[in-house]
């Protein structure tokens, strides 16, 4: 019982404790200022969130309920995010603790009862959102939110757009968003709050279903926006909507389509008029109507000075003449030709759009507008064959020039004439003919951006960028270098800085292409075939901070170039290149593991490898790998070298055992195959020959029958070597061999020689004998110095020699007896 | 006694908040637009680390060929603003790469759908008339991704479909 009572305590703290660390939901963002609790299915404010708090994201929790003791007191919180709590019922004071609030988020929130006074604590509040929150009315209780800027409260079900009358008071007001309501009828009498607030308001109107307004509406109503895109459930209302807004003053008027509306044919021209009958600024057009026949769009558009107008379906604008036009924007129309009659001559142009035309687009030159600055004309299927003279005349102004994204442009000498202001030119993904063999861009000195990248030019001449001396950016990815032209083509370029030579077909960069670049700080030359980066240590580029070489052919980088690399090098891509991860490229590989900080993508540096689908990085080569190879490499000749010295040492020391298995291995003669020459081989110690000429020759080769010995003084050839003799004569040329044993024998190396020889003979033919005399006593413990002697006297007959001449008698007979009874 | 039956509990609280913790479904349900007997359509939002949400998707009304129009609504509570908001579809038959298109839907100039520069919390209801213009002959399973993210990178919402033309 007291156990499981101890359990139960443990696993309550365990479970208390889990339930602690779980109570700290909130992410801090910024410490003491900024927590997001999102989305953690929290009831309450967590006691962790300290009371400096300014910025607290509540959303995706569950309240139900808002009343005041839901908050702390947060004096310094400024925006509350409560979108998607679940909030149902707000009560009075509920934001009292909160009651600083500048900005305050109700999205989402199904609330079906609003206290009378539950917002009117917010005293600072600036930005107010009650998006999706099923109101019905803007008659709220917020006559206290003086200091209001934006209330946006759409998708909704508001019916009615009539402001409370005490938002007369609010004088910063300056956004009223009613998107996605259910606005279908707007009558004067809907916009007489509207039209006591300041000159300031934005107006969003968008995708409600406004069938009326009723003419008059919007007299006297001055805003600085009104966005009625997708706002009528037709087209003819559309139409009755536009001229029932006489009398309105907007700065900016936006209407149209949006993309998901499901647009409405155009069934009469006259569509547009209504905008003649009130005063904008600006405008944009987003129509998406598609019409059968020529209408009029920019009829009554002529006084705004921004016109935009997307996704017409125009092809041949009517001819109109726009008075105060500064900016014109034409995106996505299918023109079918360039307007440069309606806009020719419009002394107020200063930007001119004409982009995404689909269809082949022909162009006419523009003429005589002397404040055009900024021409864009990318992405139309433009066809140039006399740029650009007959493309811009008159227009001394501009300064950028965008003509990407075309069909074809040819380039005229002299082409440039009259745009001596150009700064930034664009040519990318157009074909270009005449840039690379001419120098067409001579008069060009102002400028200072050229993309050329993906034209299809072909650098040939080393002039083609003649002139550009104040050029900074120069981008000619995807295009060709003849010969040696890129040695010598950016000679002009001295303020050049940023260089993209990417997908060019490099296979070579000369040092001397950079010889005038002293200002370069970005060089690309990605997806190249470049094998040596060597000219990156020209003193030139000390000012270089980029070099991307991803994507080439370079296996190595030298040592002496590391080292020699712009001291300013910040980023360096080297990626995806084949680099060589063996041995004798330690140096690169540490380079690269000890430089990550400067390399880009070092996780995709890979190694050259055999298989193509394993990846390999260098980052993961193992570089002790390398030390122990080079120390094997350093300890491997030393251990030959040393091992050879103890070889010829030991060939040396037993060289006559060496000769004699090599005369074996030559070739073993067995005795009966041959006769052998001597009756006996005689080995014995040069000190005992007195012994051996006056007793065993007279007794043996004197007596009868004859025996014939074999003495090295005598019967040895002379030439041959001492080993061979003993071998070949000796052992191998007689039937039996006598060992004549004394103390100088025993003390003899070449005796103690023969003898294990003999020995050898013996194992191998096992019918050799061998014949022990011992000539005077010699001790036991010296025999031993002998290999195998010791143990044959031990196993074996021998016999002794001795004075006495009983015994001398039957010595001999005995010897000529072991020696002769073999001999048949 | 009554201490022991507090403790017991509280175990008990603890474990089923715990088992249910672990025992997850850490995949969307299967959902199923058409199901006829040329057209089957089913769809699985994909498990995305965080936010996690579902996407409702219908046709209205299911196609039997390319060629029929059809309404496609979709509806999903936002979850991260989308000031930019970038697509990407693609379609693949037996886990090959048969089409797909990379559009961006919203840019911060031009808002081409009501639900461009929407903010957190707000419900995105999308629909659109899909009609082909060429009726081709399709048999066969067919996959279909598709991915929205806004301008922080945040994957907005994931779909993928299963469509068999039989």
């Amino acid at each position: 019982m007291a156990a499981l009572k101890m359990g139960f305590y443990a696993i309550s703290v365990f479970l208390i404790c889990y339930y602690i660390a779980n109570g700290e939901p909130c992410t801090r963002i910024i410490e003491n200022l900024h927590y997001s609790c999102m989305g953690r299915n929290l009831s309450s404010i967590p006691s962790s969130i300290p009371s400096s708090v300014q910025t607290l994201d509540f959303s995706f929790n569950f309240f139900l309920q808002l009343k005041k003791t839901i908050f702390p007191v947060l004096s310094f919180l400024r925006v509350l995010d409560l979108s998607r709590c679940h909030i149902r019922q707000i009560e009075n004071d509920a934001f009292y603790n909160v009651k600083n609030l500048t900005t305050l988020f109700l999205t989402g929130n199904p609330i079906i009862y609003f206290a009378p006074g539950c917002l009117n604590t917010l005293y600072n509040l600036q930005r107010l959102v009650l998006v999706d929150i099923g109101l019905e009315s803007l008659q709220l209780n917020i006559n206290n939110l003086t200091k209001l800027q934006e209330l946006n409260v759409g998708t909704n079900y508001i019916q009615s757009m009539t402001l409370p009358p005490f938002m007369t008071t609010f004088k910063d007001f300056s956004l009223l968003d009613l998107h996605a309501n259910n606005i279908s009828i707007i009558r004067t009498d809907h916009t007489v709050v509207l039209r006591e607030i300041g000159r300031n308001m934005t107006l969003i109107l968008t995708w409600n279903p406004l069938l009326h307004i009723e003419p008059g509406a919007f007299k006297d109503v001055y805003l600085r926006q009104l966005d009625i895109r997708s706002a009528f459930v037709s087209f003819s209302a559309q139409k009755a909507a536009l001229k029932a807004l006489h009398g309105l003053n907007v700065k900016r008027l936006i209407f149209g389509k949006y993309r998901e509306d499901n647009g409405f044919h155009f069934v009469d021209n006259d569509v547009l008029d209504g905008l003649c009958c009130f005063n904008f600024q600006e405008v944009s057009y987003y129509v998406l109507e598609s019409a059968k026949t020529t209408i009029a769009i920019f009829r009554c558009m002529i006084n705004a000075t921004r016109i935009t107008v997307k996704g017409g379906n125009i092809f041949k604008m009517e001819t109109v003449h726009f008075h105060k036009t500064k900016e014109l924007y034409l995106i996505n129309n299918g023109l079918g030709t360039l307007p440069t009659k309606q806009l020719s001559h419009l002394h107020t142009l200063e930007k001119l759009e004409i982009t995404h035309n689909s269809e082949p687009i022909f162009a006419e030159p523009f003429t005589d507008l002397p404040k055009l600055q900024y021409v864009d004309l990318s992405d139309n299927q433009l066809k140039i064959k006399h740029c650009c003279s007959t493309l811009l005349s008159g227009t001394p102004q501009i300064n950028y020039l965008n003509l990407s994204l075309n069909s074809e442009i040819s380039v005229d000498v002299g082409g440039f004439e009259g745009l001596d202001s150009l700064e930034i030119l664009d040519f990318s993904y157009t074909r270009v003919v005449r840039i690379g063999y001419l120098s067409v861009l001579s008069n060009l000195k102002n400028l200072r951006y050229l993309d050329v990248s993906y034209s299809s030019v072909t650098f040939s001449n080393i002039f083609c960028f003649l002139g550009l001396s104040s050029l900074n950016v120069l981008k000619m990815a995807g295009n060709n270098f003849q010969g040696n032209v890129a040695k010598y083509v950016f000679n002009n370029l001295t303020l050049l800085e940023h260089l993209d030579m990417s997908f060019c077909h490099l296979v070579e960069l000369h040092t001397s292409s950079f010889k005038y670049l002293q200002r370069l700080r970005h060089l690309n030359v990605k997806g190249n075939y470049l094998i040596k980066i060597d000219f990156l240590t020209h003193p030139n580029l000390k000012q270089l901070t980029s070099f991307y070489v991803e994507k080439n052919s370079i296996t190595a980088i030298p040592l002496h170039v590391l080292q020699n690399l712009p001291m300013n090098l910040s980023e360096f891509d080297l990626s995806f290149n084949p680099i060589d991860c063996s041995c004798s490229q330690t140096d690169f590989m540490l380079w690269i593991i000890n430089n990550q900080r400067v390399l880009k993508q070092p996780e995709n540096i890979l190694c050259k490898t055999i298989s193509p689908n394993s990846d390999f990085r260098v980052t993961d080569f193992d570089i002790d790998h390398c030390v122990y190879k080079k120390k094997l490499i350093i300890v491997l000749p030393v251990f030959c070298v040393v091992f050879i010295v103890v070889l010829s040492i030991l060939v040396y020391r037993f060289q006559f055992y060496l000769r004699y298995f090599w005369i074996l291995l030559r070739g073993y003669r067995s005795p009966g195959q041959q006769e052998c020459s001597y009756d006996a081989f005689v080995i014995f110690s040069s000190y005992d020959e007195a012994w051996v000429m006056n007793e065993l020759m007279e007794n043996l080769e004197n007596g009868v029958p004859p025996i014939q010995l074999c003495l090295h003084m005598r019967d040895f050839q002379a030439g041959k070597s001492i080993a061979s003799n003993i071998i070949d004569e000796g052992i191998m040329g007689s039937r039996k061999i006598i060992v004549v044993v004394s103390q100088h024998f025993i003390d003899s190396s070449w005796c103690r020689f023969e003898f294990e020889l003999a020995q050898s003979r013996f194992l191998m033919e096992r019918n050799a004998n061998i014949i022990i005399i011992i000539l005077e006593d010699v001790a036991e413990r010296k025999t031993k110095k002998v290999i195998g002697l010791h143990k044959h006297l031990k196993k074996n007959t021998y016999l002794k020699w001795s004075r006495d001449p009983l015994s001398n008698m039957r010595f001999w007979i005995r010897l000529r007896k072991a020696i002769v009874a073999t001999k048949q | 006694m009554k201490t022991y039956f507090n403790m017991l509990l509280f175990l008990i609280l603890g474990l089923v908040q715990m088992d249910r913790a672990h025992s997850q479904d850490p995949q969307w349900p299967l959902h199923t637009i058409c199901n006829s007997n040329k057209l089957t359509v089913t769809y699985r939002s994909c498990v995305i680390s965080d936010p996690l949400q579902d996407v409702g998707v219908s046709f209205l009304p299911c196609p039997n060929k390319l060629t029929d129009p059809t309404t496609v609504r979709i509806a999903f509570i936002l979850r991260q603003s989308i000031t930019e908001f970038y697509s990407s579809i693609k379609l693949f038959l037996n886990g090959l790469h048969v089409w797909g298109v990379d559009e961006p839907l919203c840019l911060p100039q031009f808002p081409r759908f009501t639900f461009c520069g929407s903010r957190r919390g707000e419900m995105i209801t999308f629909e659109m008339l899909i009609k082909s213009k060429v009726d081709l002959p399709l048999k066969g399973d067919f996959n279909l991704m598709v991915h929205g993210i806004n301008q922080d990178g945040f994957q907005i919402a994931c779909v993928n479909a299963t469509l068999s033309f039989w």
